[in-house]
């Protein structure tokens, strides 16, 4: 018989789980750690460069250059890159690096792959410190090389330092638009426009002083009409908004930065069971939190850019590492290692960002801009090959749940897991039906939640009541 | 033929493949059909299965059905007017144990008596059709007139073609209870309102037992829950179902590998409808595949999920009209051969229903074939494995 606690007493236990070591992470693993709890700190970078291939988790667009695959050059990169690492090493926090988690059960069980093995852990208290990302939208020719997302670009522009674009035009003029286009120009490349659908530019006053000072040009009601160029990124086609095909604007470069907007990666919390719902000031799907960052599931707490999405502080890493202190804060005092935290004066994760609906009226806005331009033959679903009219189809044939969709389109279904596809159905869905965004569910995330393959998947070590378990399995019975 | 307001003149509890076939056939014959699924059509186990449509069996009692069900699945696309990526592939079957090769044996009588056509392979052959195989196969065998096709599509056929015979479909709609006066028949409950019928179709999988508690018969059935992978697409290697080391597999046509199978969870029939795939189980399969098929070891796996079968205590299926209430009918308790048995299966239940008998020998696979006082323990793992380690093969 299948004794799951027997098995499970064999795993890798760990009191508190971490996962994702950027400036949440790390704050919420250093504070548990101070507080004298056992901690592990899992973060996936460095990232194999096939998996970054597949544009996962970020819509990396083929920009990557070939150092991403000296593992341990890059191991150096990120840990120099995140000196916390580097201190909560020393205080005692098990970091495992280039460590993806592919499975994060409801009670507590995460499954890890290191590109070798694959193993289990079990902890008492999780931190999602996931992080968020890329947004993509759409447009001719958006499956070429360069086209990408500003999460990937500045990835491996600082992390990895592996950045191979050399003069790049960021699409959307928020904080992220301008924070990518800056640290470009700090990396020595060239920005050569700045294009957003939105009349005015939505950054912070000082980002577009220092733009206008590096004299990047800012094209507002302006949108995309084709990426140009055969295979790789030569050039962007963009044209007035709402002008019918006038007045185009061709733009020489090699990069396409999507920097529209985040979302909230939330897979993890998802198979864990945590509620999520759907709110247009935070990015998109975000865990409902309380006033410690904990989530449905009292073992899971979230912090940064996972528990929402907004670019003012994708920027700026103050407010993740608030967040980060505060769930491990909350985690000592679960766990009796500490005393409760004094609260006076935090904000709720729920109420963070609650009625901003800007976030998601900047992507409305380039849709809307977007569908001027393109037609039935767009492809939504990169992998699989979906057009907008193949889903439009199946929407008007009665499947307006996207997991029904995805059954009959295979849209996100493909290699890059629907990361680059899921919020465009989720929009077509909800313009297609009269329906607001919110009222579309969630499209389901299946594990693993990282392309794992099978040979460092399976299970290598397993015992010899769990062999027998499989022998003489009547395999005609299943079909 | 009397009818309730907005009743109809049968009423198929469960849109799983079962179901949707039945109410299809039953549509087509001329019958006024509604369908009733707690959720959507197609959603459960008969979405998310292996994607074999096998045209042969290893049970004699099942093995008609098998020979009827390829049958209709070769012209399954035009009849239903909708694709379902069904591929005569044929099936290849690796023999990796000598319980696998005695195993085979038995299963090579069936089919000749059956007339079923096979060809001996050898790990050359094998590897004819899969090049990535282990070397430590001791045998394997092709039958050609075997195949594949997609479950979610096929199940969104079904659907369809069920509306274009004119049938209704009410989704999210759960039976409470079915009516009877005098010992027939009247209708279902359900959380939508009274359905009035003369004729209840049980195809609800699984939960077949809890609908037919209803009518206070006992159905051994058990919900027994498996788990599948699916990697990143490669190139075609083969059409061919295949299996091995407890697995069963298949290339789908975009190129992805699909398996699953090995090892099982039994579920509570009273619980929750669905449990996610573990990472526990998820590594038990993995570890088969690459096992089988090293070959194929780099694949990247992108998704897994889990479904949940209908075991019975033989593992054969319940076809057929109940001796009481009059007018109820049960067509579930496929185990693991549901999705591939699903158009010979419809088509029986419609020509019992409809021509008052089949006009291939389902004799069985009659549903109250254990009796009415059912001395019944729920089947554990082990029971599923009756099949062939019971006292006639002696295999254990």
């Amino acid at each position: 018989m299948f004794d799951l606690d027997r098995e499970r007493a064999r795993q890798e236990r760990v009191q508190v789980a971490v996962v994702g070591a950027g400036p949440a992470g790390v704050s919420a693993a250093l504070t548990a750690a101070r507080a004298g709890l056992g901690v592990a700190l899992i973060d996936e970078h460095p990232i194999a460069t096939d998996v970054m291939a597949q544009d996962i988790p970020l819509f990396f667009g083929q920009r990557m250059l070939a150092t991403t695959a000296n593992r341990g050059l890059m191991l150096e990169r990120v840990t120099a890159n995140n000196p916390l690492i580097a201190e909560a090493v020393d205080a005692g926090v098990d970091v495992k690096l280039g460590t993806s988690v592919w499975s994060s059960e409801p009670d507590g069980t995460l499954g890890l792959a290191d590109g070798e093995r694959s193993w289990l852990l079990s902890y008492e208290y999780g931190v999602f410190a996931t992080g968020a990302r890329d947004l993509c939208l759409a447009f001719d020719g958006w499956g070429k090389a360069g086209v990408m997302g500003a999460g990937a670009a500045l990835a491996l522009m600082d992390r990895y330092q592996a950045f191979s674009g050399r003069r790049i035009v960021a699409l959307g003029a928020g904080d992220l638009g301008l924070h990518v286009a800056l640290r470009a120009i700090e990396h020595g490349l060239e920005v050569a426009a700045i294009v957003d659908a939105g009349a005015s530019p939505g950054a912070r006053p000082e980002l577009l002083q220092r733009a206008e000072a590096e004299g990047i040009p800012v094209y507002g009601s302006h949108t995309v009409r084709r990426a140009l160029g055969p295979d790789e990124v030569e050039g962007l086609q963009i044209a007035p908004v709402g002008n019918g095909g006038g007045g185009t604007v061709e733009i020489e470069c090699d990069t396409v930065c999507m920097a529209i907007g985040m979302a909230p990666s939330v897979e993890l919390m998802y198979w864990a069971g945590v509620e999520l719902n759907f709110e247009p000031g935070r990015g998109g799907f975000a865990p409902a939190l309380n006033e410690d960052l904990r989530t449905t599931n009292e073992k899971i707490y979230v912090a940064g850019d996972a528990a929402g999405f907004t670019e003012g502080r994708y920027v700026d890493p103050a407010h993740a590492e608030e967040q980060g202190a505060r769930a491990g804060a909350a985690i000592a005092a679960a766990s009796g290692a500490a005393s409760p935290p004094d609260r006076r004066g935090d904000a709720g994760g729920r109420a963070d960002g609650a009625g901003d609906g800007a976030v998601v009226d900047a992507r409305r806005a380039w849709l809307d801009s977007l569908s001027l331009s393109k037609g039935a033959d767009t492809v939504v679903c990169l992998c699989e090959e979906v057009t907008r009219g193949d889903v439009l189809a199946t929407v008007r044939r009665g499947a307006g749940h996207p997991d029904h969709l995805k059954r009959l389109t295979r849209a996100g279904m493909g290699h890059c897991q629907g990361r680059r596809c899921r919020e465009q159905i989720q929009m077509i869905v909800s313009d297609s039906t009269e329906s607001a965004l919110r009222e579309v569910p969630l499209a389901s995330y299946r594990p693993p939640f990282r392309p794992v393959p099978l040979a460092v998947l399976a299970n290598q070590d397993e015992t010899d009541d769990e062999r027998a378990l499989y022998e003489g399995t009547p395999y005609d019975e299943i079909t | 033929m009397t009818r309730l307001r907005d009743g109809a003149d049968v009423v198929v509890v469960g849109g799983g493949v079962i179901g949707l076939s039945t109410a299809y056939f039953l549509a087509k014959g001329g019958m006024d059909v509604a369908l009733v699924d707690r959720g959507i059509p197609g959603w459960e186990a008969s979405g998310r299965n292996g994607g074999w449509a096998v045209g042969y069996d290893h049970d004699d009692g099942r093995m008609p059905l098998a020979l009827k069900s390829i049958e209709i699945w070769k012209t399954l696309d035009d009849e239903l007017e909708s694709p379902t990526e069904f591929v005569l592939g044929g099936s290849v079957m690796v023999a990796l144990t000598e319980m696998d090769s005695v195993y085979m044996a038995h299963s090579a009588d069936l089919k000749e008596k059956w007339g079923v056509e096979t060809q001996d392979l050898d790990l050359q052959g094998i590897r004819e059709f899969l090049p990535g195989c282990t070397s430590r196969a001791l045998a394997g065998v092709f039958v050609p007139e075997s195949g594949q096709a997609n479950p979610q599509l096929t199940s969104q056929a079904w659907v369809w073609g069920i509306l274009r015979e004119g049938g209704r479909i009410h989704e999210h709609t759960t039976v409470t209870g079915v009516t009877t006066s005098g010992g027939r028949v009247t209708g279902v409950e359900t959380t939508s309102g009274h359905i009035g019928a003369d004729k209840v179709v049980n195809a609800a999988g699984p939960y077949a037992r809890v609908i037919a508690e209803m009518v206070e018969h006992t159905l051994p059935i058990e919900p027994v829950r498996i788990e599948i992978l699916c990697t990143a697409p490669a190139p075609p290697m083969t059409t061919a179902t295949f299996g091995g080391m407890g697995l069963y597999c298949r290339q789908a046509e975009k190129g992805h590998f699909h398996f699953g199978g090995g090892r099982y969870e039994r579920m509570d029939p009273a619980g929750p409808a669905h449990k996610p795939t573990t990472a526990l189980m998820t590594r038990g399969i993995a570890k088969r595949f690459v096992d089988f098929m090293p070959g194929l070891g780099h694949l990247p796996v992108l998704r897994t999920w889990a479904g949940i079968m209908d075991v019975t205590p033989d593992n054969l299926p319940f076809i057929g009209r109940l001796g009481h209430p009059e007018g109820m009918y049960v067509n579930a308790g496929f185990g693991g051969v549901g999705f591939s048995n699903s158009p010979g299966a419809g088509k029986a239940l419609s020509e019992v229903i409809l021509d008052g008998e089949c006009s291939f020998d389902i004799s069985g696979l009659a549903p109250e074939r254990f009796g009415d006082d059912l001395d019944y323990s729920p089947p554990m793992v082990g029971s599923f494995r009756r099949a062939f380690q019971d006292d006639e093969l002696h295999l254990v």
